[in-house]
């Protein structure tokens, strides 16, 4: 490329004329080995642009990683509902179903315990008002002795 | 907006997000720092971002605005980023700037550049930006970034040769 043109587009580029097109082939030219000494200094400012446009970074996006996406979030809300909502059904089924899963012999056997039950109670009770009434001797003695002591 | 569409996007905008954030901030731990929390806020905004007609603009914009913040913010709190944290350039970036020391020389001289200036600069000599794309990430009209980038050229020229002809006269 000749001087000419490189020095009309550095003036034009200083100016801020310039557009990216000429702006590359000017970044061609000092990047090659072929500069003229007079512009050597600018040399190093293409130089840096290049080598700014090489920076590079490691950063990972690790804030991203760890977010849920909105729909299952909002979803979340839905599970205690949804939870609550099986366990009650469960309960009901269970309740709904359970007396007819007794047998007739197991009902015969709860017949059985509950006569037993109650002969039991009949014998306490019987046998506890036997002992009251023996008591009402005491009552009698109680009753004399105030008398006496008044 | 699905995280694998949302990645495709913006995955590409890494690097460019990076050194966006690098030259506003200078420190490379700083400049990551910026690229994580631009990355967070567009995730948390990726629903608005198809909006956007051009996301990569979008973003840099983002990034920009963000880091000005940073940068003010550290300002008012005294804390001088520029010069403390100089030294923890990753040590790749570093080995290749003691390479080239005339390079590292515009890597000073970019420094002292005005931000604004400094970032059309980087997406206009870097980037390789057209002027309305400029426009739309400084949210600046066409003529003020000709304007800017003009005079930062010619600070970074003068500087240089400033530097140049010293460094000849003194050898």
């Amino acid at each position: 490329m000749d001087l000419q043109k490189i020095e009309q587009l550095l003036d034009a580029y200083f100016e801020g004329d310039t557009d990216v097109a000429d702006e590359k082939m000017l970044k061609a030219y000092f990047s090659g080995d072929e500069v003229a000494p007079h512009l050597e200094p600018y040399r190093e400012m293409f130089a840096y642009f290049a080598q700014a446009k090489s920076e590079k970074t490691n950063v990972e996006v690790k804030t991203i990683q760890t977010e849920k996406p909105g729909i299952l979030k909002s979803m979340r809300s839905w599970y205690s509902i949804a939870a609550l909502f099986v366990v009650a059904l469960g309960v009901t089924f269970f309740l709904q179903n359970n007396p007819n899963q007794i047998t007739d012999a197991e009902r015969i056997e709860a017949e059985i315990a509950f006569e037993k039950t109650k002969q039991a109670l009949n014998f306490f009770s019987h046998q506890f008002n036997e002992s009251a009434s023996k008591l009402k001797v005491l009552n009698e003695f109680e009753e004399s002795t105030n008398k006496i002591f008044k | 907006m699905q995280k694998q569409e949302f990645l495709y996007i913006v995955m590409p905008l890494k690097d460019k997000l990076y050194r966006m954030a690098k030259r506003i901030l200078v420190s490379h731990d700083e400049a990551e720092d910026a690229v994580q929390e631009v990355f967070l806020k567009l995730w948390n905004g990726k629903d608005s971002i198809k909006k956007y007609s051009k996301p990569e603009a979008f973003a840099m914009t983002m990034t920009k605005n963000y880091c000005l913040d940073r940068l003010k913010s550290k300002q008012a709190s005294n804390l001088t980023i520029v010069h403390q944290n100089y030294k923890s350039y990753d040590s790749r970036t570093e080995d290749q700037v003691e390479a080239k020391d005339g390079v590292s020389m515009v890597f000073e001289i970019m420094k002292q550049l005005p931000e604004q200036q400094r970032i059309i600069l980087q997406l206009r000599d870097v980037e390789e930006y057209e002027y309305s794309e400029i426009a739309e990430v400084m949210e600046m009209n066409e003529t003020a970034i000709r304007v800017n980038l003009s005079r930062a050229r010619k600070i970074v020229r003068e500087e240089l040769i400033k530097k140049y002809n010293y460094g000849l006269t003194k050898n």
